[in-house]
């Protein structure tokens, strides 16, 4: 680092006070990474729990009540606290940096969607400490029985505001990135010149904005049917519980592409760098981006295809044609790696798992969007065991290929990489053996969210298997917190650019100085790191 | 017409159409009101997104001066010159613990929300107050 940016580094504001009250776009963006991985590490302890009660019949560690609560706060924390939030704190970071700008449009309002968001967490978990409980009635807090009279309590309200103060957080930071993107780029940073994951970003963003408020207006009319004498969902005042299920999952289905539109970014940063080899197609996979998001919003209904009240076949065909862009993504991932120059560090063996886990979860995804498949394995451990392939197979995964990339751009240290191939290992082993088993067990008939199941029933194997699964993924999750905490304090030094990037946080320190850049490369493409390295040659 | 501007419309239309097909197969409210939504989000988008793409353009080099960056050739790196963004501030943390107070405040009584009430005034006044 030159002694410039050492001066300049040594001007930032430190301290937890510093923390507490930085407005700086990348500290913003690591709190936001740090607080999502404490809730991950919090509801995945939970899921060990319930783990451990299923791994043989019987009730031996809890009774239903708690494991109820159990498996709502996982499933609530896993979605809103984790994996929204870690969109969030990556976007944070490297949105202005890929943009070449200093920082975001609203400083400030950054700041306040962080605490927004952590303390609405809070809020959330804070049921645990109620006479009551934590709320129990599952993620999606279906009416009536997340009305007061079948959950009581003021656990399940905790749960509400938690949520709606998540959701403006959530909301916020849309708007934010959004302007932030049209009204900050760098000159000649165009449109068509913005880094992939920008352009995941802006259609994430946009699915936040229009999704988001639906899920507020049903959980704010949720909070007066159980608080104020509302009757939105109650049937016996003239309610509807079916509306409570179209305004949940109207938000609910974009909230799957929120959580891995992102990361298909991430894996299409990546799989270029490592393939020596630009972009298959950036044209084709922006429009497949656009289309995949558009198409989100005409799907929901296939969540609801058993109430019996919605158009099965138009949700049917719907909830199939969105495999279509989905599958160009993948002939252009594909299609850059061919005849590449591979090399297969940590964050590109991520990019594998990520590229076979989640079309394991998009093709049980096709056979769940045919009625009468749907209608057979409707709320059994299938439908647990294509969640988590898309969820954990797709997301987690890429979470894990952007963390080892962009943590020596954070911190100015390599990750170890013999413990990182370790961690990815232990990760796809534990991940295959937790969740492969379900979809035998839904098939066999096994309902999800119960906390037991008869001696007699034949699921005691695949369980024992899948109980065993989630401990090896729970060991990978250790290895990945003691490679962190050690590589921070002894890893290699990053440099600027270990990896030989094409975008422009490759263009400034490792960290970057307050304020991003002392000097941006022209930008004439969507490598503009790559070009200013290469531009001799390019030239000739 | 600008890219940030298209890329609204054509979820506009786009759902204008999928809107069109839900309602004359199901004649289902619930969706299609939510449908309709997103279309008069959209297009308020590209209302607004439109009027900020043109006064941009019409600012020509400002946008350059804005972000801070010298004024160099169309060929040469561009060089960062100071910036005017802040460093830091306490008031969006206070306004969220204001939230969360007037939050909580409606589950267990006046005596969270009112203090969220004061706290949240102060906040806000706080925050439109404070110098760069």
């Amino acid at each position: 680092m030159a002694t410039g940016d050492a001066a300049i580094h040594a001007s930032e504001p430190h301290g937890i006070a510093a923390w507490l009250t930085t407005v700086d776009h990348k500290r913003i963006g690591i709190l936001y990474l740090v607080t999502a991985v404490g809730f991950f590490v919090i509801s995945g302890s939970l899921s060990m729990f319930m783990r451990a009660e299923l791994a043989q019949p019987g009730l031996q560690l809890m009774d239903e009540s708690t494991y109820n609560q159990l498996f709502t706060m996982h499933g609530t924390g896993m979605m809103f606290l984790f994996a929204t939030p870690v969109v969030a704190g990556l976007a944070n970071y490297f949105v202005p940096l890929h943009i070449g700008a200093p920082d975001v449009a609203f400083p400030r309002v950054n700041a306040l969607t962080y605490w927004l968001y952590v303390l609405g967490g809070v809020v959330i978990f804070s049921g645990f400490l109620t006479a009551s409980g934590a709320a129990s009635f599952g993620w999606t807090a279906y009416a009536p029985l997340s009305e007061s009279t079948y959950t009581p309590g003021a656990g399940a309200d905790l749960w509400i505001i938690g949520l709606i103060l998540v959701g403006t957080s959530s909301i916020l930071g849309a708007v934010n990135l959004m302007a932030t993107i049209f009204g900050m780029r760098a000159p000649g940073m165009t449109m068509f010149r913005l880094p992939i994951f920008v352009w995941n970003i802006i259609v994430t963003m946009t699915l936040i904005m229009f999704s988001f408020p639906v899920l507020t207006a049903a959980l704010a009319a949720l909070f007066i049917d159980r608080n104020f004498g509302g009757g939105f969902f109650d049937p016996a005042q003239g309610g509807d519980p079916i509306l409570y299920q179209h305004l949940f999952w109207f938000f609910g289905h974009p909230e799957v592409y929120i959580v891995i539109l992102p990361f298909f970014g991430v894996v299409t940063e990546i799989i270029p760098v490592f393939s020596r080899k630009p972009l298959f197609g950036y044209r084709g996979f922006v429009f497949a981006t656009l289309l995949i998001g558009a198409y989100s919003f005409s799907v929901w209904a296939h969540h609801m295809f058993t109430t019996g009240a919605v158009d099965n076949p138009f949700f049917s065909a719907t909830s199939m044609l969105i495999a279509v862009p989905t599958g160009v993504k993948f002939f252009n991932w594909i299609s850059t790696m061919w005849r590449g120059k591979l090399t297969f560090p940590t964050p590109m063996l991520f990019c594998m798992g990520f590229l076979f886990m989640f079309l394991i979860g998009g093709i049980t995804g096709v056979f769940l969007a045919s009625p009468p498949i749907d209608y057979a394995v409707h709320d059994t451990y299938y439908v647990v065991g294509h969640m988590h392939s898309v969820l954990f197979g797709g997301s987690v995964f890429a979470i894990f290929a952007a963390f080892y990339y962009w943590i020596p751009k954070m911190s100015g240290r390599l990750m170890n990489e013999r413990v990182g191939k370790l961690h990815f290992w232990l990760m796809l082993a534990g991940f295959n053996l937790t969740f492969l088993p379900m979809y035998q067990l839904g098939i066999d008939g096994m309902a999800r969210r119960i906390a037991d199941y008869p001696a007699v029933s034949g699921f005691e194997g695949l369980n024992a298997l899948s109980t065993a699964g989630s401990g090896l993924l729970a060991l990978s999750i250790v290895v990945f917190l003691v490679n962190f905490v050690i590589s921070m304090k002894r890893g290699e030094q990053a440099g600027d650019d270990p990896w030989g990037g094409n975008t422009l946080e490759w263009a400034t320190t490792s960290p970057p100085p307050p304020h991003n850049f002392r000097r941006l490369p022209p930008i004439r493409s969507e490598r503009p790191v790559f070009d200013e390295r290469h531009g001799d040659q390019l030239d000739g | 017409m600008a890219e940030e501007v298209r890329f609204f419309l054509r979820v506009a239309l786009f759902t204008i159409v999928i809107a069109t097909i839900y309602w004359f197969m199901s004649y289902e409210e619930a969706g299609t009101w939510l449908l309709a939504g997103i279309v008069a989000s959209a297009a308020f988008f590209v209302g607004i997104v439109g009027v900020n793409v043109r006064a941009s353009r019409r600012g020509g080099r400002n946008v350059k001066a804005l972000l801070g960056f010298a004024d160099t050739g169309p060929d040469s790196p561009l060089l960062l010159e100071e910036d005017g963004f802040p460093l830091s501030s306490a008031w969006p943390a206070v306004v969220s613990v204001a939230a969360v107070l007037v939050g909580v405040g409606l589950i267990y009584g006046a005596w969270l929300w009112i203090p969220g009430v004061a706290v949240a005034s102060a906040g806000a006044w706080g925050w439109l107050t404070e110098t760069e």
